[in-house]
């Protein structure tokens, strides 16, 4: 009973609070470029909008993609409320972006399907990145499950330094932020329309909007991972990490997809190697 | 999480191993085997279409029969009476040597001596070893435990099926080919050879029965990659024979060194025998064999070319079954050499193959290339986690043996049936498939749908792969690396299955000979991953017991209340609730957001339709968008080239380590 109450609670809370750190985003973004930017509620107005607006699609299975979309990651999300199997999450996360990129991939645009590819290979960046997190993480505390992590009893960041480097790097690519904004953009600069999501409008629109407020949610909750010992220390933890993703976001340009996939292969895999296999000496070798 | 137990203990199928001869099981088995050879030799004599289609659904029924019966009657080691045993070995022994003298002909008359040579090496490193070894008769003739019945049920369900789709895909072949007189008794001769020697591999104790059922299955390989008869297929035969000749010859080897090292010959006594570290060396060379069976780098371009031979072939040797020998071998002997140097690093072998084909197939734009890529992909993780010391890990080998044989035959029948409807097996060419050929499409969407996403078990497979190879850093690196490019092929695969495209009239009629099968496999495949751990329970773990006995991870007391309850908190009915759940909550708000409106897709305002866009005085431009291959990043010869160097290193590092 109780966990049925804590997913309720999951799911409407989640959105709430993507998407006032959205609304806080687009704020700082803006006093960031000498503008005086949206209100902080703006996101809700937006999402508001979209669904009062008529359905209109090219093709009649965007509204499946678009669902499954906001379905994997709620799914994914409740599962880690639950303190279920980080991997398992992360795969079920990964599928989350596997409906969006077949969504796009759906309709003959050439916009929305260069995104899709965009993403595609922004997930072979990041997707072996975030495996190897969460193995360093099994590593030191000896478990994938959330649950054991939260319990382990230290700061898992002083384990895993460069692993938390290579994870907010990625975390980057995850957010769709420049300098790794490939796939689609909040900015006005971008070169291939709205990317990804070109071909969907209106409550379509409005569903993978939602999807990504409960991704941004479960993102920091990884950040916080780091920090699980203590929940005001992790708290601030994630808020800072948001606010490090929206500085990158305003002092870098955007990178080709090519520089993407060597940078994330060498520098971010690398820092994970390098931190993975000093742990594995350190925990399975010692 | 609700956990749905199901204990073995008051199964009937735990019941302790029967030993001797009870009942007429050897009957049973020795059906299985003879009656598709008798059926072979029927088809070949009499080629005729209707008589064709009536035994092959008359064989399909027998051979289900009595598999379920053979499954129902439990592990059990069987005898065979005197004056048959004497029969058939002598007959087996015979077969061997007309077998490799066949083979050495072939070799002859391709004018490939390095077959010849081959053929003639094993037939007299077999002939001195026999003559000297003298008697070579294991005392129980089939040695049959739960890995058996798993390879039983997908020989005798999924061959059967593949063989009924082909009767139809045949016909239509032919008509392409425009044959004067029709080839299919061959054909079909060739294949249900096959499914008795199948069960012959898995069924037989005495190892050098397995090796001649091995060598039966090389040459039914041959013949049916070489059917078409053209350059290339006669070609890419000629590969498959030379490189699974290798196999054959490192068979052999691995059999005399067997026998000097310890005397058994029986895969009974072998996978029992208390001193593992003496049979490293005949291991390596059976693990070698199981390398070129299964396809694995360096050895994987004979089932690329492979790819030539009509599809149903591709679908039943070249996925699902055949290829399916080489891992069962491994699987087999992982109780003897688990744990130890050689597992490690045929653990990094498999990964390896894993990963490197994985990224292959990124650069794949011919659907059956891209297939088997990922074939030999999983086979590659199969034998990864036959080799990793760790129960889960057993398991999981185990359960892809059957997930990905379930798949795999799907997706190629589809493939087959979508080429023979648009005349291409490019993907670029499959844009609006699903309206073109919308039954085949949706099954080949559930085909791949099946390999890459939860809640199916192909996935958690590859979970459990991820968490229990963390006792091998080196195959975790190469695992996780590997599950990236999986995502990424597949993805590009169902994204053009179900894209639009310009061509959108249905040119698909249900036929029941072709989507019958087509669906009965889909059902399969939604079955076994539903039930997965009551599969586990009912099939994987008996079979654990069994041979894993002597493992030390588990007390003997352990071992007997074995059962799972879910994979690691992960249980597939939740999770195909929720699935479930979600589908009808999308039909309901599909209802509630039904389009009013299709517009056109977004061209700057500057497109009269979704396929073009308006170029200097109005006149219309088709556009394409094709998939990204990554040719500009890296070129797929050289990475071809890369892996197989390092897969042929690691090869030889792993004989290294084992010659004291």
């Amino acid at each position: 009973m109780k966990e049925i109450g804590l997913v309720l609670l999951t799911i409407i809370i989640a959105p709430i609070i993507g998407g006032l750190l959205t609304g806080i985003d687009r704020k700082i973004t803006a006093r960031m470029q000498n503008r005086f930017g949206p209100p902080i509620l703006q996101p809700f107005y937006d999402l508001f909008k979209l669904f009062s607006k008529e359905t209109i699609v090219v093709s009649n299975t965007q509204i499946l993609y678009a669902f499954l979309f906001l379905v994997f990651n709620v799914v994914a999300l409740v599962m880690f409320v639950l303190k279920m199997d980080l991997l398992l999450i992360l795969f079920v996360l990964a599928f989350a972006v596997t409906a969006l990129i077949l969504g796009a991939m759906s309709t003959n645009s050439p916009y929305s399907r260069i995104g899709a590819h965009r993403e595609l290979i922004s997930v072979l960046a990041y997707e072996p990145i975030l495996i190897a997190v969460i193995i360093g993480i099994y590593f030191v505390t000896g478990s994938f499950n959330v649950d054991d992590v939260i319990k382990y009893n230290n700061f898992l960041i002083f384990e895993l330094p460069f692993i938390f480097i290579a994870f907010t790097y990625v975390l980057t690519i995850k957010l769709r932020k420049s300098p790794f904004d490939l796939s689609t953009s909040h900015h006005a600069h971008q070169e291939i329309v709205k990317g990804i999501t070109t071909e969907f409008a209106g409550p379509v629109l409005g569903l993978i909007e939602l999807g990504h407020w409960y991704e941004l949610v479960l993102l920091l909750l990884f950040i916080g991972l780091f920090f699980a010992k203590n929940i005001v220390v992790a708290i601030i933890a994630m808020l800072l990490g948001y606010f490090l993703e929206i500085l990158i976001d305003n002092i870098s340009a955007r990178l080709t997809w090519k520089i993407m996939l060597r940078l994330t292969w060498s520098i971010a895999l690398g820092l994970a190697l390098v931190n993975l296999i000093w742990v594995y000496i350190k925990y399975r070798l010692l | 999480m609700i956990g749905i137990c199901y204990n073995l203990n008051s199964n009937s199928l735990s019941s302790q191993r029967e030993r001797g001869n009870i009942g007429h099981m050897e009957y049973i088995y020795l059906s299985l085997i003879f009656i598709p050879i008798i059926v072979a030799g029927l088809v070949y004599l009499f080629n005729n279409s209707m008589f064709r289609k009536a035994i092959v659904f008359l064989m399909s029924t027998v051979l289900f029969m009595l598999m379920v019966f053979a499954i129902l009657q439990g592990d059990k080691e069987v005898k065979l009476s005197h004056a048959l045993n004497f029969a058939l070995e002598y007959l087996i022994t015979f077969a061997d040597y007309f077998l490799l003298a066949v083979i050495f002909l072939i070799g002859l008359k391709l004018k490939n001596n390095l077959i010849s040579l081959l053929a003639v090496l094993q037939f007299v490193l077999m002939f001195v070893f026999e003559f000297r070894a003298g008697k070579l008769e294991a005392e129980n003739v089939f040695y049959v435990d739960h890995l058996t019945f798993i390879m039983l049920m997908l020989i005798n369900v999924i061959g059967p099926l593949i063989s009924i789709f082909a009767l139809s895909y045949m016909d239509e072949h032919e008509k392409h080919l425009h044959l004067e007189k029709s080839k299919q008794n061959i054909f079909f001769a060739v294949i249900m050879l096959f499914l008795g020697a199948m069960n012959g591999l898995v069924l037989s104790n005495n190892i050098l029965w397995v090796y001649f059922f091995w060598e039966i299955t090389t040459l039914c390989s041959f013949l049916l990659i070489s059917h078409d008869g053209n350059e290339e297929s006669v070609k890419n035969a000629t590969r498959a024979l030379l490189l699974n000749s290798v196999g054959g010859l490192s068979f052999v080897l691995g059999i005399i060194f067997m026998y000097y090292k310890s005397g058994a010959i029986a895969l009974s006594e072998i996978i029992k025998s208390q001193d593992s570290s003496i049979l490293m060396i005949p291991i390596a060379f059976l693990a070698l064999a199981g390398f070129t069976k299964s396809a694995q780098f360096p050895f994987q371009s004979w089932l690329l070319g492979a790819m030539v031979a009509p599809t149903p072939v591709s679908a039943l040797l070249h996925s699902s079954t055949m290829v399916k020998a080489g891992v069962y071998l491994i699987l087999r002997l992982s109780p003897v050499y688990i744990d130890t140097w050689l597992s490690k690093i045929i653990a990094i072998l498999g990964a390896f193959t894993f990963v490197a084909a994985a990224l292959l197939a990124i650069f794949q734009a011919n659907a059956k290339r891209i297939l088997a890529y990922s074939t030999i992909s999983n086979l590659g993780l199969i034998i990864a986690l036959s080799s990793i010391a760790n129960v889960y890990s057993i398991y999981a080998a185990a359960l892809l043996i059957v997930l990905h044989g379930v798949s795999k035959a799907l997706l190629f029948l589809c493939v087959g049936s979508i080429e023979q409807g648009i005349g291409s097996r490019n993907v670029e060419d499959m844009d609006g498939i699903k309206y073109r050929m919308p039954i085949v499409a949706f099954l080949t969407l559930l085909g791949s749908v099946s390999m890459l996403l939860p809640p199916f078990g192909v996935l958690i497979t590859k979970w459990i792969a991820i968490e229990v190879s963390t006792q091998n850093i080196v195959s975790m690196l190469e695992i996780i690396l590997g599950s990236a490019f999986t995502v990424v092929f597949w993805t590009k695969f169902i994204g053009k299955i179900l894209s639009d495209g310009k061509d959108t009239k249905r040119i698909e009629v249900f036929e029941g000979l072709r989507h019958l099968p087509l669906i009965t496999i889909s059902i399969l495949v939604i079955l076994v991953s539903v039930f997965m751990t009551q599969f586990t329970n009912a099939f994987v773990v008996p079979f654990f017991k069994s041979s894993f006995a002597r493992y030390s991870g588990v007390s003997s007391r352990a071992l007997k209340d074995m059962y799972i309850k879910d994979f690691f908190g992960f249980n597939p009915f939740v999770f195909f609730g929720i699935l479930a759940l979600a589908v009808i909550v999308g039909i309901i708000l599909y209802k509630l957001l039904k389009p009013k409106r299709y517009v056109k897709v977004y061209m700057s305002c500057e497109n009269d339709d979704n396929y073009s866009f308006r170029s200097e005085k109005d006149k219309p431009v088709e556009f394409e968008f094709k998939n990204y291959y990554f040719d500009t990043l890296a070129k797929e010869n050289n990475i071809t080239l890369i892996s197989n160097i390092i897969s042929v290193a690691l090869i030889a590092i792993m004989f290294g380590v084992i010659l004291k």
